[in-house]
């Protein structure tokens, strides 16, 4: 089985470089050289990676917003693992009246547009991260919250969750102590899903002007910016897709990894 | 007939004759080589595999393809396993009846070929109606029959049957095994039955242990005296499945009444679907009660709030059937035996001693389920039930997926476990052998009702 360090590595070193990059380098990403406009990569030995049409260090950018992006899609994650097990497990393991009331809950909202809805209230309000990792999140949640219903719903079947019953344990430690952390597999794969995701819908936005971040802005607005340059500096949409591809294949592969080894540790075939 | 097959210590060395008209029983545990023992008498074994010694039909040595070839299926037959992967699942039973009578009395015309079958048919009180059916669309019983019917065809004097009746309930195993005794002595054909089975090992004339290790005897019964103080009661108890709003239910127990005393052991019996396991879990309280009462220690739980319910509950546990999932993948087996023992205030034993009292090494507190086998984790699901201090205990089948060797290491322990402790048992089984060995008396269920019977054993 392949390991996790490899993904977790370069995640790693990408966040700890863009502190870095923040504190130390000498070109804030929004700082523009007008007489350094449109520098091809390795043309300029100040700007490693390229200046855009204002003069912008594309190295600084690029760093920064790709680790603006890995943390809305870590934090969009994390609130849609919380809110969707909290909501899945519940209405798995509890069942009936309980059950459907909150299915038909994320069913109503899982049939409402998500990119229609985050636009509406990002236009509304001032564009602001946290509106959109909540967002993000709770769509994402719905999601997670059906899975871990079924599964919570498999095990509650189990008869190791019927002994707990019997040893006259109350719900809520049968729900911690036996089903939670039979959970995980499923939602670590869950949520593996929705950490790229969010980095999609967030850089989608962003793309589409709504950016959160007005001054790291995030990988969606500068392949937004890339894209109005092709033409002339192809530089400035290609190296920004490479970052992205790698963030949202390092998240890929972490959750992956991450269900892989859990589902050996607990002895489940397939 | 003489064999000796030693195959790199797969199984034997054996030997053994059978004499004409013989029946005689292979016994073993699950791979002990029966199997194989069988097939290398027939020449059959699978290509890696080679068999040393030798085998002789009528005094004649049985050496190569060829040979073997005049004796098998006609002389020398074999009864497989497994039904339905040995009928072919895309010819109707008819073309394989026939097929096997044009190989090997080719001299019959199409009409004596009809006759024959017909009456192999009847033979095994098979109806000719199936004839035209497909494998897939007989039952469990039927095929096998018809299997049977298939391999008496060429009417051998020998007849292997290997495991013919495991894969049947138990009510169908018996008629089955009926009926091949009653073959065997009117044929004057000799059988060797390969089981695991005691008790249709004892029915053959002689038998042969194959087992190297641990050999599979359970405790005999010992009396008691009765005790009248009541455990666990109910009178007229009606419960359902499951209770759904938006509609009526059948009830799945119908004004069952039981007294189980402190220290008393009854068993459970009754074929699939008649209501045992609903039983079990309705005295747990776990079915919605229709009608009737339910006491526990001789207080009323049917209308006890979910508090004071949830506090008597360690005292009445249960031993589910599957070990493979009445134990929580995710929990450490400390954990596990520590939450059982905080569910009292008086524990009488360590988890280390549980461990021990269920023959499990100490070093197993770190491990999980997945690392323990089927009869291990069995054992543990048992010191996991008593470690609440439990009054009664509940058996669901407990032993039934376990092979023989392990069922007897779970009889005893559940034996002397219920001694030391004054537990009240309710032991539901199909294995008479099972509940003769652990209750005082049995009642039979069928269709969610309690038929009473006469006190277990002799």
């Amino acid at each position: 089985m392949a390991s996790i360090r490899t993904p977790a590595l370069i995640l790693f070193f990408l966040l700890l470089a863009a502190m870095l990059c923040w504190q130390f380098w000498p070109h804030p990403p929004d700082q523009p050289y007008w007489d350094r406009a449109l520098l091809a990569p390795l043309a300029d030995w100040r700007h490693p990676l390229g200046t855009d049409a204002i003069g912008r260090d594309l190295f600084s950018r690029v760093l920064l917003a790709s680790a603006m992006s890995a943390l809305i899609g870590l934090g969009a994650g994390l609130m849609a693992a919380l809110i969707g097990v909290l909501i899945g497990a519940t209405a798995g393991y509890v069942g009936g009246v309980l059950d459907e009331a909150l299915m038909r809950v994320v069913d109503v909202l899982l049939a409402l547009p998500l990119l229609l809805i985050a636009i509406l209230l990002l236009a509304f309000f001032e564009p602001n991260l946290w509106l959109l990792m909540f967002l993000v999140g709770v769509f994402g949640a719905l999601d997670v919250a059906r899975t871990m219903r079924l599964e919570a719903r498999r095990l509650a079947s189990m008869e190791f969750v019927l002994a707990a019953q019997l040893q006259g344990h109350s719900a809520a430690h049968v729900l911690s102590h036996h089903v939670l952390p039979n959970l995980r597999p499923a939602l670590l794969t869950a949520v593996g899903v929705i950490v790229p995701q969010a980095i999609l819908v967030e850089s989608f936005l962003a793309f589409l002007g709504l950016s959160p971040s007005e001054r790291i802005g995030s990988l969606g607005s500068l392949l937004a910016e890339g894209v109005q340059d092709m033409a002339y500096a192809p530089w400035m949409l290609l190296i920004p897709a490479l970052a992205m591809a790698t963030v949202l294949i390092c998240f890929g592969l972490i959750g992956d990894r991450l269900r892989d080894s859990r589902r050996a540790a607990l002895g489940d075939e397939a | 007939m003489s064999v000796y097959a030693g195959e790199q210590r797969l199984a034997g060395p054996v030997s053994f004759e059978l004499a004409p008209g013989e029946t005689m029983a292979l016994v073993g545990a699950s791979g002990s080589g029966k199997s194989l023992t069988a097939r290398a008498v027939l020449g059959l074994l699978p290509s890696p595999l080679r068999a040393h010694g030798a085998v002789a039909w009528n005094g004649e040595r049985l050496n190569g393809e060829a040979t073997f070839r005049r004796v098998r299926g006609g002389q020398l037959a074999y009864v497989f396993q497994d039904a339905a992967s040995n009928l072919h699942p895309l010819r109707r039973l008819s073309g394989q009846f026939h097929e096997c009578l044009c190989v090997h009395r080719p001299t019959l015309s199409r009409s004596a070929r009809c006759e024959v079958i017909a009456e192999a048919l009847g033979a095994l009180r098979l109806d000719p109606q199936l004839l035209k059916r497909f494998p897939q669309e007989l039952s469990g019983g039927q095929r096998q029959r018809a299997l049977m019917a298939l391999t008496l065809l060429p009417a051998p004097q020998v007849l292997i049957a290997d495991e013919p009746t495991s894969a049947l309930d138990p009510t169908l195993a018996r008629e089955m095994l009926d009926l091949l005794f009653e073959q065997c002595q009117r044929r004057g054909m000799s059988l060797l039955l390969i089981t695991h089975d005691v008790h249709a090992a004892a029915r053959c004339a002689r038998s042969l242990r194959l087992d190297v290790g641990e050999t599979a005897t359970l405790p005999t019964r010992q009396p008691r005296p009765a005790r009248t103080e009541a455990a666990l009661e109910c009178a007229g108890l009606t419960a359902l499945h499951r209770r759904r709003w938006w509609r009526r239910e059948e009830p799945a127990l119908m004004a069952v009444d039981l007294a189980l005393h402190r220290g008393e052991r009854v068993a459970v019996h009754g074929g699939s679907g008649s209501g045992k396991s609903t039983l079990a879990l309705a005295l747990l309280g776990l079915k919605p009660i229709l009608a009737g009462d339910l006491r526990w220690f001789g207080q009323s739980i049917r209308r006890l709030p979910g508090s004071a319910l949830r506090g008597l509950r360690p005292r009445v546990q249960m031993v589910f059937q599957d070990p493979y999932r009445s134990l929580n993948p995710a929990q450490r087996i400390d954990a596990m035996l520590h939450e059982a023992r905080s569910c009292t205030r008086r524990p009488t034993r360590t988890i280390a001693q549980w461990l021990e009292a269920v023959s499990l090494p100490a070093e197993y507190a770190q491990r999980y389920p997945s690392q323990l086998s089927g009869g291990q984790r069995q054992r543990l699901a048992l010191a996991r039930a008593l470690a609440t201090e439990a009054e009664v205990l509940v058996c669901d089948e407990a032993t039934s997926a376990l092979d023989p060797v392990n069922e007897a290491r779970i009889v005893s322990l559940i034996d002397s476990l219920a001694e030391e402790r004054d537990l009240a048992l309710l032991l539901i089984s199909h294995s008479t052998a099972v509940s003769a060995a652990l209750c005082d008396r049995a009642i039979e269920m069928a269709r969610g009702c309690v038929v009473p019977m006469a006190s277990v054993g002799a």
